[in-house]
């Protein structure tokens, strides 16, 4: 830096003190002479977000990113949110409908809907939009595993084949990689689109196109004039992604309206939030459970007796109750509140100490007298109490249970590692990646030559049938496949291969002028601005 | 020896220190257990993506050889690319790191304002009322934890009297009608040559919570340091003189005392500075503000170990030249000390 840049700096910073000293009110600056006068208000939105957003890219975004990419793309078909008669409804594809044995599927495109560079949809750019997503082998592109091939019938018509029977309309109705975009826009960046996209771009047909955005900092969207669903009065015509890390800062913003959806708060203070006039806390089931995968290869958790004495020696309402303030539900199974495939029919283990004692005293250890290790992510304050709580309870039945915090990376590696020289109890959270029991049922208790995420190293034949077969029925017959995907976790529960510790809520605070807003937890923590207005 | 030469050779010698840092670093980084290849790919990576990055990033060679690749696109002034994010590096530090140094100028600059002239007028008042005081407010300056001042200024000057924003570079109304030309990245730079006003008025009110919050830790070590140095030399003999003399208490504090008080506060301020670089993290994280702090954290908790190393490198380099500016700030302001 030059010595009169510096200088200037110098001359800046003492304006800034003598400003701060005489504590004047700089909020209000004196408008200057000949300067434009400010643009009329406008209806803006702000959403303070409590983290960046990775990567952008429609192809590969697969975190926290969706918040954003939701507003700008859209996909074929939509997921509902719970309660609602239907699970799916259209989206991009006015219909859709598949074979006996789906595996084959049909749909059929909306027209004149428009891109943000004016293109039209077509068959054309549904085809060039997956494949991207799957040639690319980024974030989620997995999910579409099953495609064979995708085929443009006509202008409007598009047809996958499929290798083996899948839901073709639930993985189209992903938030991650399913989205559809504009080929010629994608095109004329060639090889550096993502890094064009990651600079504030995007190809998209939804509502809101990017105006400007400051990586790690604000993300500014626009109204898509052209949008085919058309724009009412008191719906926002811009909306601001403001990354908020800290908590407390988000509180202060909602409670002085300077930001109108938020979430992410300290628990202990939602009561009084959501007492306030001007704010509202919406609570809601999400797609999300934590889990503790016991690991059912290494003595002495591969009896089932012990592994049922130890789930019953957590205290799960006592927990959740007092822990997480009542944000949670003890889980029923694997599949979490308020999705397809979950059931209240399933057993609960309850916390009964008693009966703790007599199952391990069958087990032949009735004063206890082994260790056990459980990992977590070092960071999560929810694990790690769930850890703390459980070895005050595991140490009246002469269980000692080490809580070992680790980063994900190392905890995820020791999981993969020899399950003879690995952890006890994984502790984790999972989400599904598109909206379907499988996404549980199979990544963390499906057998696996190689470990990825069932780390509890669980392997039932017979329950791997069940969830097959009803994986392949998800598509044809839901009905059927749901009944399946139950009679699966029947097994799990019976044999106690994990704690299934609580199912967790969704809390969002939104000021209370703003009308429509619905949570879907099939979207985790987005936002359709679209159906908002004030 | 001449002063070129002296600095030439300090140079000479902070490529070495860099080349030896950048292969610590890059080795420690890469022996933490992690799998770049499955960060890279995302959460839920299948062992195909996973293969697939492995080889797309060159993580299936030996580790030397990776080395290597890593060290020729940094002398090409490649620093790589997130394995989290996938956007070069290069580009994130073009955002992150002008406002990291814009904030901790700002606050050093107020630790120089303030600190400098409490310590002398402590110093030369010693044992009086304003000394009481002064050690005091240095006290608490010191001991006050960061994150918990911030978030008190931010209740008085946001929550309660609307005086201050609570967070940011700038409002969002700047951004939506008074959108800032970025330039040098520093906002009060870049409104200044652009003549935009309000938005240099705007970033100014966002600078100053938080630009004081770093500033106090520094504030309290200044007024320390210049109190106890400037009450030794105010023992001396020449400012016997100078009174003596009868000149004026102010050109003997300011001009002739503080002169030789000032080396070793400089030396505190200028480590503080390269501190606050990384060490501004809680700052930036209450005050909303995009820094180096919280970019450097993200990438350690996912040890995304290209941002690491880059992070490591740049404070490294700064280490370096601001010891050699510090050096020569010493020849100029004291004659004793000479250049070997």
């Amino acid at each position: 830096m030059s010595r009169r840049s510096l200088s200037a700096l110098l001359a800046l910073t003492a304006l800034t003190l003598l400003l701060s000293l005489v504590g004047c009110r700089p909020s209000t600056p004196p408008p200057a002479a000949g300067e434009m006068p400010a643009p009329p208000k406008e209806n803006v939105a702000v959403y303070a977000h409590p983290t960046s957003f990775p990567d952008i890219d429609p192809s590969i975004s697969y975190s926290n990113d969706s918040a954003v990419v939701s507003n700008l793309y859209e996909t074929l078909v939509w997921y509902n949110p719970p309660m609602q008669p239907q699970l799916l409804r259209p989206g991009l594809a006015e219909r859709w409908e598949s074979n006996a044995d789906a595996t084959e599927w049909t749909f059929y495109l909306r027209k004149g809907v428009k891109f943000h560079d004016g293109t039209d949809l077509n068959a054309q750019a549904v085809k060039y939009s997956i494949e991207r997503t799957i040639n690319m082998g980024m974030g989620a592109s997995y999910i579409w595993d099953p495609v064979e091939e995708i085929t443009v019938v006509d202008d409007f018509t598009v047809r996958f084949q499929l290798k083996y029977p899948a839901p073709l309309d639930l993985i189209a109705a992903s938030g991650y990689g399913s989205w559809i975009f504009s080929p010629a826009c994608v095109e004329a960046q060639g090889e550096k689109a993502s890094k064009w996209f990651n600079e504030g771009h995007d190809c998209g047909s939804g509502p809101y196109t990017i105006e400007s955005y400051e990586r790690g900092r604000r993300l500014v969207i626009t109204r898509f004039d052209d949008y085919w669903g058309g724009w009412k009065p008191g719906q926002f015509n811009k909306v601001v992604f403001e990354v908020v890390e800290d908590p407390t800062v988000r509180q202060q913003m909602i409670e002085a309206g300077t930001a109108d959806v938020t979430y992410d708060l300290p628990r202990e203070n939602l009561a009084a939030l959501d007492a306030r006039p001007d704010v509202v806390v919406y609570t809601n089931p999400a797609f999300q459970n934590l889990v503790g995968l016991l690991n059912v290869r290494k003595p002495p958790l591969d009896n089932k007796l012990v592994r049922q004495a130890i789930s019953y020696a957590f205290p799960y309402d006592r927990f959740i109750q007092t822990v997480v303030s009542g944000y949670a539900v003890q889980s029923h199974g694997p599949v979490p509140l308020g999705m397809w495939g979950h059931s209240e029919k399933l057993f609960q283990y309850t916390y009964d100490l008693d009966k703790a004692r007599e199952l391990l005293a069958q087990a032949g250890y009735p004063n206890g007298g082994f260790k056990l290790v459980m990992t977590h992510v070092a960071g999560d304050l929810d694990e790690r109490q769930v850890g703390e709580v459980w070895k005050a309870e595991l140490a009246k039945l002469g269980i000692d249970l080490e809580v070992r915090g680790m980063s994900w990376e190392a905890q995820w590696d020791l999981g993969k590692s020899d399950p003879m020289q690995a952890q006890d109890i994984f502790v984790m959270y999972w989400w599904p990646d598109y909206v379907s029991p499988y996404s549980f049922l199979y990544s963390m208790f499906h057998c696996e030559e190689e470990t990825l995420f069932n780390l509890g190293y669980y392997c039932n034949p017979r329950y791997d049938e069940l969830i097959d077969r009803g994986n392949e029925l998800s598509g044809s017959n839901r009905a059927e496949a749901e009944r399946l995907f139950i009679e699966a976790q029947q097994i799990l529960v019976d044999e106690a291969v994990s704690l299934f510790f609580y199912d967790l809520v969704n809390t969002h605070a939104v000021r209370a002028d703003i009308k429509g807003y619905v949570d879907n937890p099939a979207y985790p923590h987005v936002v359709f601005f679209y159906e908002l207005s004030r | 020896m001449k002063v070129w030469e002296y600095i030439l050779r300090r140079l000479l010698l902070a490529v070495l220190v860099v080349f030896g840092v950048s292969v610590v670093t890059f080795f420690i980084a890469r022996v933490v257990p992690s799998d770049p290849a499955a960060l890279w790919v995302g959460p839920r990576p299948s062992p195909d993506q996973i293969a697939a990055a492995r080889v797309k990033l060159g993580l299936d060679r030996p580790l030397y050889i990776q080395y290597f690749y890593y060290l020729g696109n940094l002398l090409r002034g490649d620093l790589g690319v997130s394995i989290k994010t996938h956007q070069p590096i290069v580009q994130d530090l073009r955002a992150y790191l002008p406002a990291t140094l814009e904030l901790v100028l700002v606050g050093m600059a107020m630790a120089v304002f303030i600190g400098i002239p409490l310590g002398v007028l402590s110093a030369a008042r010693r044992n009086r009322l304003l000394d009481h005081f002064s050690r005091l407010i240095a006290v608490a300056a010191v001991s006050i934890p960061t994150f918990w001042l911030g978030l008190l200024l931010q209740l008085i000057f946001f929550g309660q009297l609307r005086w201050l924003p609570i967070g940011g570079r700038v409002s969002i109304e700047t951004t939506l009608y008074q959108p800032i030309q970025t330039v040098t990245g520093f906002y009060l730079v870049d409104t200044l040559i652009t003549r935009n006003w309000p938005a240099f008025w705007d970033a100014l009110t966002h600078i100053i919570l938080p630009a004081f919050t770093l500033a106090t830790y520094a504030i309290g070590l200044t007024i320390r340091m210049t109190r106890s140095t400037m009450v030794e030399v105010l023992q001396e003999k020449y400012i016997v003189a100078a009174r003596a003399a009868g000149l004026p208490e102010r050109t003997i504090l300011f001009r002739l005392a503080l002169k030789n008080a000032l080396v070793p506060t400089l030396t505190v301020l200028a480590l503080s500075f390269v501190y606050s670089l990384t060490g501004a993290i809680l700052v930036e994280v209450i005050f909303s503000w995009p820094g180096l702090g919280s970019y450097v954290t993200s990438a350690i908790i996912n040890v995304d170990f290209p941002v690491i190393i880059a992070v490591t490198l740049i404070v490294t380099v700064f280490y370096v030249l601001i010891n050699l500016v510090l050096d020569l700030v010493q020849v100029a302001l004291d004659p004793r000390v000479v250049l070997k």
